[in-house]
């Protein structure tokens, strides 16, 4: 965030907007896309997200029985391959800003017939509504960077997570590589126009793509969960770089 | 792609086959319900590489995992080790050719429902083309089967025949019968006359 002499300002893409205008800009980008998100996520990875997304699950060491929260969670993609690793013993909390994201995926979800182990909540990653130490697991894929108070997110993660218990980010990051930086930004010059084709709403895309380069780098982001108070925070670069998995705990009691 | 996402796509891939096979056994959740929860870890070292089997209600998930999380642990070749899950090979264990540790009950148990995946092809076929074309594939299948059958019997008496009554390259029962029981008159006979050179020259012997 930067100070402006008249208000207080953040960046939506690559324009200055006030603070309290982002989370409603954000929102009607994900309420235009909600529907065809998924299709949309399969053009721009190249199909390449469901495996980015089967990997962080891997390290999400879920067992059954354990509490998960699929922070940002929109269609469902994680609650869908966290609930039967947790079966019935356990608990798949899906929590999304936006209200049209969680409508398709609880949908979505109810349509495979998971009903016995997630619930639904509409939330600001900034100020969860949950009691401290309640989750097992904390995941959010491809939501923190549209947080506005990114600081403030890790803050409410932290504390809602159980001591012991862990903190997964999937996000676009930097890619390790210059030329593979450059490949990935002329690929992602194309996403307005797909969105356009797809969706009908190529300003959305374009949002997307400034907000992945707005985004903080790896060492960045892991130094903000250390600042949060999470210990050994690692992280894994995925296609070099394109998108980085982090991981933090939470010390035990 | 690194080498981590490469192993979750070949583990995802075939996790997707395993769960195919699985939807098409409509007993399998009833099967696979007492098991669920559980983690067999399995550790191939031809080709190196480990992963979990994690059961579920209705499905089995292969992924790379912590080790300390496994319910059992089974070790060996790539090889030995599908034998074995699929029940082809209950002698690899013996042979030392795997290693087991943990709860082997649990081992046991989804190694019989792995091996008794009942498949009702002709009930997933009709799915597809609609029951009255699935009957015909059946029947037909049947016929074709049992034509199968009575022609390699009959090809097998056929041979039989050629070699026995027109090539001559082999005795038949009646002969072979013969040539036996004239072999075991002339052991007796051996033995007789082994019993009378003992007793004419005892000592000799």
């Amino acid at each position: 965030m930067t100070k402006n002499t008249e208000q207080e300002t953040t960046h939506f893409g690559y324009r200055e907007v006030p603070v309290g205008d982002k989370a409603g800009l954000v929102g009607q980008v994900f309420h235009s896309v909600a529907q065809k998100y998924d299709l949309m996520n399969d053009v721009m990875s190249l199909g390449t997200h469901r495996l980015i997304k089967r990997f962080t699950l891997e390290l999400s060491a879920l067992r059954p029985g354990m509490s998960v929260l699929d922070l940002a969670g929109g269609t469902g993609d994680f609650s869908l391959l966290f609930s039967p690793i947790v079966g019935n013993d356990g608990q798949v909390v899906l929590a999304d800003i936006n209200e049209s994201m969680v409508r398709v995926g609880r949908d979505r979800i109810i349509d495979k017939g998971l009903t016995e182990n997630i619930s639904y909540t509409l939330a600001n990653a900034e100020c969860l509504p949950f009691r401290e130490n309640s989750f097992d697991c904390i995941c959010i894929a491809y939501g923190l960077r549209n947080v506005t108070n990114k600081e403030a997110a890790l803050a409410s993660m932290f504390a809602m997570t159980k001591p012991g218990g862990r903190v997964l980010v999937l996000e676009f990051s930097k890619p390790v590589n210059p030329l593979l930086g450059k490949a990935y930004d002329a690929y992602s010059v194309l996403w307005p126009k797909a969105g356009q084709l797809i969706t009908g709403d190529g300003d959305s895309y374009q949002y997307l793509v400034e907000s992945i380069r707005m985004h903080p780098d790896q060492e960045t982001l892991k130094q903000m969960m250390v600042d949060a108070g999470f210990r050994d925070c690692e992280y894994h670069n995925v296609m070099g770089g394109i998108c980085a998995i982090h991981i933090g705990h939470k010390a035990r009691a | 792609m690194n080498a981590g996402l490469f192993h979750t796509a070949f583990l995802a891939a075939a996790e997707t086959f395993l769960n195919g096979l699985i939807a098409l056994d409509p007993a399998m959740p009833s099967k696979l319900a007492p098991l669920a929860g559980k983690t067999l870890r399995v550790e191939c070292t031809v080709p190196p590489a480990s992963f979990n089997m994690l059961v579920c209600q209705k499905s089995i998930l292969l992924m790379q995992g912590e080790a300390d999380t496994a319910t059992a642990t089974v070790q060996g070749s790539a090889a030995t080790l599908l034998g074995m899950l699929a029940g082809n090979d209950p002698a690899a264990q013996r042979n030392n050719r795997t290693a087991i540790s943990g709860d082997t009950a649990f081992l046991q148990s989804l190694q019989d429902v792995l091996a008794n995946l009942d498949v009702d092809w002709e009930y997933q076929l009709s799915k597809v083309i609609g029951d009255i074309p699935t009957q015909a594939v059946s029947d037909s299948l049947a016929g074709t089967r049992e034509f199968a059958r009575q022609s390699a019997a009959n090809m097998r008496d056929d041979l039989d025949a050629w070699l026995h009554e027109e090539k001559k390259l082999f005795p038949d029962a009646s002969q072979l019968e013969t040539f036996y029981k004239a072999v075991d008159r002339l052991r007796l006979r051996v033995d007789r006359l082994e019993a009378r050179t003992n007793r004419l020259f005892p000592g000799q012997h």
